[in-house]
């Protein structure tokens, strides 16, 4: 079961490209609270300390994760508190910093829907044996249920799978009270055999793409003839 | 065989702009291990068929590969000794556009000392700075 971490976010009055660069200057992580509950939140922009974020994805198995949210205003006064779910980490993309986080207001009694990642645990006979591929089909799987039943990882034996053998959503164990709402049928962990590579000719011809708006050469060719009609008249003038 | 788009609209095209980071293809979509780009650049068809031939000798029929860029942009150049004017040159090779940031080969199914090696070899193939990132923590 997933457990319920605390975190303290502040109110955050600016909102725009300049605002957030300076939450972000001055350590802290732009994000948004958001959503449905009885004494529901509106959409509220929020500000996180960079390095408190940081550890609480460090120590988590996934970066979906319960959070006991405190909100305070721009003196540390506590304002109001709420659970909420992690939904969205936007990190970027070459520094790998987090630019901004989603958190989705949830209520204790009300069932929800996460998506949770799944990992496999073994090697898989097919592999060991036969020198088959394991291919991860799915790597989340969408779950409905009430927050204190959210698993935080999902793991599947996969040691007695054979080449051409799958493990389906439906063969999934998950405790009491998650139900999964992706179709049964979808393969999760597929063991496949090795592809041949296709043998390369030395030599072989390689095929132009072809061209679906060619320029147009009747109207060129009769002009190209004009253009070459006038220059021997030319020529014989000269002479 | 190097890539090569099986049918254009037009021939030619125009240089465009390689300005700015990568918004799309940034995060390991297919595989657990990944080579990410640090830098922009023109990758030829060329180069993605070396880096695919070192990837998968060494990988030795072993795991399952991806590759995320596609050459699409055609880039032509005149004969040698020609004097300017009469249009633009001919097509010679293709490339894909590609800024920091951008993913360019997945790889899953190997141990990560494997991916990093292959992944390695690969990246010398390329005139680019790169680096080996996974899936589980990033880098």
């Amino acid at each position: 079961m997933a457990k319920t971490v605390s975190l303290q976010v502040s109110q955050r009055a600016g909102i725009g490209r300049t605002a957030l660069k300076a939450v972000r200057k001055a350590g802290r992580v732009p994000g948004v609270l958001y959503g449905k509950t009885k004494d529901s939140v509106r959409s509220r922009p929020i500000a996180i300390d960079a390095k408190k974020l940081k550890t609480l994805l460090h120590s988590s198995t996934s970066e979906n994760v319960l959070v006991d949210v405190e909100v305070t205003d721009d003196a540390g006064k506590k304002v109001d508190q709420h659970l909420a779910l992690l939904l969205d980490v936007q990190h970027h993309p070459i520094e790998d910093y987090i630019i901004h986080i989603d958190l989705h207001e949830i209520a204790q009694d009300e069932i929800l829907h996460a998506e949770v990642p799944v990992t496999s645990i073994g090697e898989p006979d097919g592999v060991k044996n036969g020198g088959g591929l394991l291919e991860t089909m799915l790597r989340t799987i969408r779950v409905a249920c009430l927050p204190r039943n959210l698993p935080e990882l999902i793991t599947v034996d996969v040691s007695h799978l054979r080449i051409g053998e799958s493990v389906h959503v439906n063969e999934l164990k998950l405790s009491e009270g998650v139900t999964v709402t992706n179709p049964g049928e979808l393969p999760v962990f597929s063991v496949f055999a090795p592809k041949e590579e296709a043998a390369v000719v030395p030599g072989a011809e390689v095929k132009q793409p072809e061209v679906l708006k060619e320029k147009k050469t009747d109207e060129a060719a009769p002009a190209a003839d004009a253009k070459g009609g006038k220059a021997p008249a030319k020529a014989e003038a000269k002479k | 065989m190097p890539l090569l788009p099986k049918r254009v609209k037009y021939r030619k095209s125009q240089r465009g702009s390689r300005k700015g980071t990568a918004s799309r293809n940034i995060s390991i979509d297919f595989g657990s291990y990944a080579l990410q780009t640090l830098e922009r650049a023109w990758i030829t068809n060329i180069q993605i068929e070396a880096a695919r031939v070192a990837l998968t000798r060494n990988m030795k029929r072993k795991g399952k590969l991806w590759i995320r860029i596609f050459p699409d942009k055609s880039v032509t150049s005149r004969p040698p000794e020609t004097r300017m004017g009469k249009g633009k040159g001919a097509p010679e090779y293709w490339v894909a556009v590609v800024k920091p940031g951008n993913i360019l080969f997945e790889l899953d199914g190997l141990s990560e000392t494997v991916a990093r090696e292959s992944l390695r070899l690969a990246a010398t193939k390329l005139a680019i700075r790169t680096r080996f990132i996974t899936r589980a923590g990033r880098f």
